[in-house]
């Protein structure tokens, strides 16, 4: 059984829908992408989608309750939530520099979440 | 009653005023202030904790905070002094500013020039009439972003949002991450307001309900909010009553637009432009009021933060050279006029000596267009073109100086065609 599969590229404004049909895991065909840079990226969000998971983590500091962070690289897309829930349980005490790592390879992801603010 | 000295004061610690202050010391001026209202630098780039900021000035994926900590910690590298807490009330047409601040009550000053870069606020409920009662759980979603993002509470378990800007789709993501449920994104025009890339990775990626050509017709609830009713339109942007359907939730987030805070400049006999909303300006991001200059989105809103930096840089600049030498100055001779298709132009007047960078937003979204300067002056085919997604268009000097001496104005266009 084939499959079809709309994908937007968001690599620049043109913002091509890229039909991609699959069975199962395999790609059958990729078509109506602007550029060869829209085609890879339709791949790789077919296969194993990622993003860049921007978030909060608890402080101790109470004029600062809220430290922001990111993955430093993207994760899956599927263990944004998970990692989420893993961050909910963390709460971190200053001092914390711009991009200090926060949590190495998260989640086995290779990645590692990084503050994006300092907290004083 | 404190008398503070400075050459320049810039009102407004975003990105705008932060980049603008860092080019004027650069270029030489002595004595320059920042003033802020908020306890901490970074205007609004503080809350918006996402990704996304910094691709065309740095090249590179930042979030908002680690943004505006590039530019803020140069400033402080340079010198530059900062008035935190402190809120400008009152400007003069003489560039008399009055300021309260929390530490030292009134300050006066009276510098060469000043830089305008407060920013925009969000439109309200007020703004945009919508029925019904009102209860407590109303926001607009900057507000949200606030308590989501720095001070740690959410605010509401099923959400639905009026309004598909970026702000509005940036917190349909964030909010569903922390567990709330985005029970609808509703959007009057036929097409989503912000950012593509945000379409795909806020509402996409987590499945977020979206009616297109709805709009909220009622909201339920007494204390708190319990329900909207939303509606789809017709032609004419009347709801059609029956596709009413009821929706429950016990917060409604408005994401409808951002309108630039003008209060100030209007004292000081700034002229504004009705259209945008904000001072009309020349190429050296002047006012009519000689020597107050502008930047950000105090001028136009803004969707990128990167064109923010550079206004802001502009402004800077130029405020410098009039501080400095101000015969310097070139005289504006041609007025920019939006034509078919064009909502704005900013700049609104140009020299004619100078590269011109004009910045401008197209009436609606459509493929294929030409934007054309003057009657056949200069034309650039572009593939694709939308409200939401800011227009650049460069006159080379060269071109300039093609123009005949009693050119006045250049009307700008935006029509279909493909050449
Ligand atoms: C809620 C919200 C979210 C946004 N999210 C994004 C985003 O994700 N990505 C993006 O690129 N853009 C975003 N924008 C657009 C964003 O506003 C601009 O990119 C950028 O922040 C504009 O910079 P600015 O310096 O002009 O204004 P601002 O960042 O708004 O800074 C203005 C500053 O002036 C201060 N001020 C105002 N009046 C006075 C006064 N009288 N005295 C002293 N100080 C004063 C304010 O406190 C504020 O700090 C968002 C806008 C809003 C409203
Ligand atoms: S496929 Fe190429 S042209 Fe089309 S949106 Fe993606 S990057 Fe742009």
């Amino acid at each position: 059984m084939t499959q079809e599969h709309e994908i937007i590229c968001t690599l620049c404004p043109l913002a091509c829908h890229i039909k991609l049909v699959s069975e199962g895991e395999k790609i059958i065909t990729i078509s109506d992408y602007g550029c060869k840079k829209g085609k890879e990226y339709a791949i790789q969000e077919f296969k194993f989608p990622q993003r860049v998971l921007t978030t909060t983590i608890r402080t101790s500091d109470i004029t600062h309750p809220l430290l922001s962070v990111r993955t430093n690289k993207p994760i899956s897309k599927k263990l944004l939530k998970e990692c989420m829930i893993l961050l909910a349980n963390e709460e971190i005490s200053p001092p914390v520099k711009i991009g200090e790592v926060v949590i190495s390879n998260v989640l086995n992801t290779g990645s590692d979440v990084i503050a994006t603010q300092e907290l004083i | 009653m404190v008398l503070q000295k400075a050459d320049l004061v810039v009102i407004g610690a975003g990105p705008a005023g932060v980049a603008a202050a860092i080019k004027a010391k650069e270029m030489g001026v002595n004595n320059v202030i920042i003033m802020e209202r908020a306890e901490q630098l970074g205007g609004l780039l503080h809350q918006c904790i996402h990704n996304g900021f910094g691709l065309q000035y740095f090249k590179e994926d930042l979030t908002g905070p680690e943004y505006a900590y590039n530019f803020i910690e140069k400033a402080k590298g340079l010198g530059i002094k900062f008035l935190l807490e402190t809120m400008a009330l009152d400007i003069s047409p003489k560039r008399e500013i009055t300021a309260v601040s929390n530490k030292e009550g009134i300050i006066n000053l009276h510098p060469k020039a000043i830089i305008l870069a407060m920013g925009c606020r969000e439109r309200t409920r007020g703004a945009i009439n919508i029925p019904g009662t009102r209860p407590a759980g109303i926001f607009t979603a900057g507000v949200a972003q606030r308590f989501v993002n720095v001070e740690g509470f959410i605010p509401g378990k099923k959400v639905v949002i009026l309004g598909s800007g970026d702000v509005g789709m940036i917190m349909a993501r964030r909010l569903t991450l922390e567990g709330v449920k985005v029970e609808a994104m509703v959007e009057i025009l036929p097409y989503v307001g912000g950012l593509i890339r945000n379409e795909v990775q806020c509402i996409h990626d987590f499945n977020i309900p979206l009616f297109l050509e709805h709009t909220v017709v009622d909201v339920h609830g007494t204390e708190r909010v319990k329900a909207v009713t939303i509606a789809k339109i017709d032609k004419d942007r009347n709801p059609i009553y029956k596709t009413k359907r009821k929706i429950e939730c016990d917060t409604l987030l408005l994401s409808v637009g951002l309108i630039p805070e003008n209060e100030l400049s209007l004292k000081a006999g700034i002229k504004l432009d009705p259209v945008t909303g904000g001072p009309i300006v020349d190429e050296t991001m002047q006012t009519n009021v000689s020597g107050i200059f502008a930047a950000g989105n105090v001028v136009h809103v803004h969707d990128l933060v990167d064109y923010v930096s550079f206004e802001g840089e502009l402004a800077g600049s130029n405020a410098a050279n009039y501080i400095l030498s101000q015969a310097l100055f070139p005289k504006m001779k041609i007025n920019l006029k939006a034509g078919e298709g064009i909502r704005y132009i900013v700049p609104s007047t140009i020299s004619g000596q100078k590269k011109a960078t004009l910045y401008m937003r197209v009436l609606k979204p459509d493929r294929d267009v030409v934007v054309k300067v003057g009657d056949d002056f200069l034309r650039k085919h572009l593939p694709i073109v939308k409200p939401s997604e800011m227009l650049k268009i460069i006159i080379p000097l060269s071109k300039l100086k093609m123009l005949k001496d009693e050119t006045k104005e250049l009307t700008i266009s935006c029509t279909k065609g493909r050449k």
